[in-house]
């Protein structure tokens, strides 16, 4: 049996909600009110999944004028494999939300 | 805490997190500063912004650099209470009217201790080892000076000759440590290898 990869609670639910829509850019604050996370745990997971070549980031201009340009987040291949494999290891509620994620991403494709 | 004052720290505190956070990570501090800046609601911008700052403090002690100015700070610190308490005994014992040179010598140790220890916060390490090798060698010559003469309370300044050895020579190892550290590619190396910020 394949051993489940030993990562945080707050890590596999940060991967869970970046791999609900793998091809979408999400914004650091989307991301804490979609997790629950706070910025001070979730910056840093965002920062190590980055250094592991799991996530890719890149600047997006504002879509209102006079607003900063944002920092987006989405997983690389790599990073969408481990949130599967994730949660297929994880508990039924993170199997839950990669299931319902795959299947709404299938039915719309 | 009204709407403004929220607001302005939240942004102040995005700006200060452009500082805090090591070079290496300058990306995502600009990253979260464009973040607060977006937000609309005061009470989220500003507790997100101190969930920021936390991070870049963090990052920041995760530096050989920002373990260092910590070790230097606290090395500091503990040397001006320090001579707060020889200041204050030199006080007592003015008060209680001690005979002999002895207010005179802890307040000439507190006043040198003070110095040490401002000068370790405020100019670094080599500062304090200048000091330091300074006070051990008067240490020396006030030990040749007792040894001498047969004083009154000798036994008493032996003492705080051979204290102030200890205590000298602590601050100077201190502060030759630190220079070396601030200036070793091995700890930085060893500090990469343990998962720190370059």
């Amino acid at each position: 049996m394949a051993r489940a990869p030993n990562i945080s609670r707050q890590t596999r639910l940060a991967l869970s909600t970046l791999s609900g829509q793998p091809q979408a850019w999400r914004h650091g604050y989307d991301l804490c009110k979609e997790t629950g996370l706070k910025s001070g745990t979730l910056y840093p997971l965002l920062m190590r999944l980055s250094d592991q070549g799991l996530l890719e980031s890149e600047w997006r201009q504002p879509l209102e004028p006079g607003r900063p340009p944002r920092h987006v987040y989405r997983l690389t291949a790599a990073g969408a494999a481990l949130a599967t494999a994730t949660a297929t290891a994880a508990s039924p509620e993170a199997r839950a939300v990669v299931a319902g994620s795959q299947a709404s991403l299938g039915g719309s494709a | 805490m009204s709407y403004s004052i929220r607001t302005r720290c939240a942004r102040a505190l995005g700006r200060h997190l452009i500082r805090v956070m090591p070079p290496s990570r300058a990306d995502w501090a600009a990253a979260m500063k464009a973040v607060i800046e977006a937000i609309g609601d005061p009470g989220a911008a500003l507790s997100f912004a101190l969930g920021c700052a936390r991070v870049g403090y963090r990052r920041r002690l995760r530096t050989v650099a920002g373990a260092l100015a910590v070790t230097r700070w606290s090395v500091g610190t503990v040397t001006v209470f320090f001579s707060l308490l020889v200041l204050a005994n030199a006080w007592w014992s003015l008060e209680s009217e001690i005979p002999g040179a002895l207010p005179q010598i802890f307040g000439g140790l507190g006043v040198a201790f003070l110095i040490a220890g401002l000068a370790l916060v405020r100019f670094g390490p080599v500062a304090v080892v200048g000091i330091a090798a300074f006070m051990l060698a008067l240490n020396t010559a006030a030990l040749l000076a007792i040894g001498a003469d047969s004083l009154p309370f000798v036994e008493v300044y032996r003492a705080l000759v051979i204290e102030g050895y200890g205590l000298w020579l602590a601050l100077l190892l201190a502060g030759v440590g630190l220079h070396q550290a601030a200036r070793s590619p091995r700890l930085v190396e060893l500090a990469r290898q343990n998962g720190w910020e370059a």
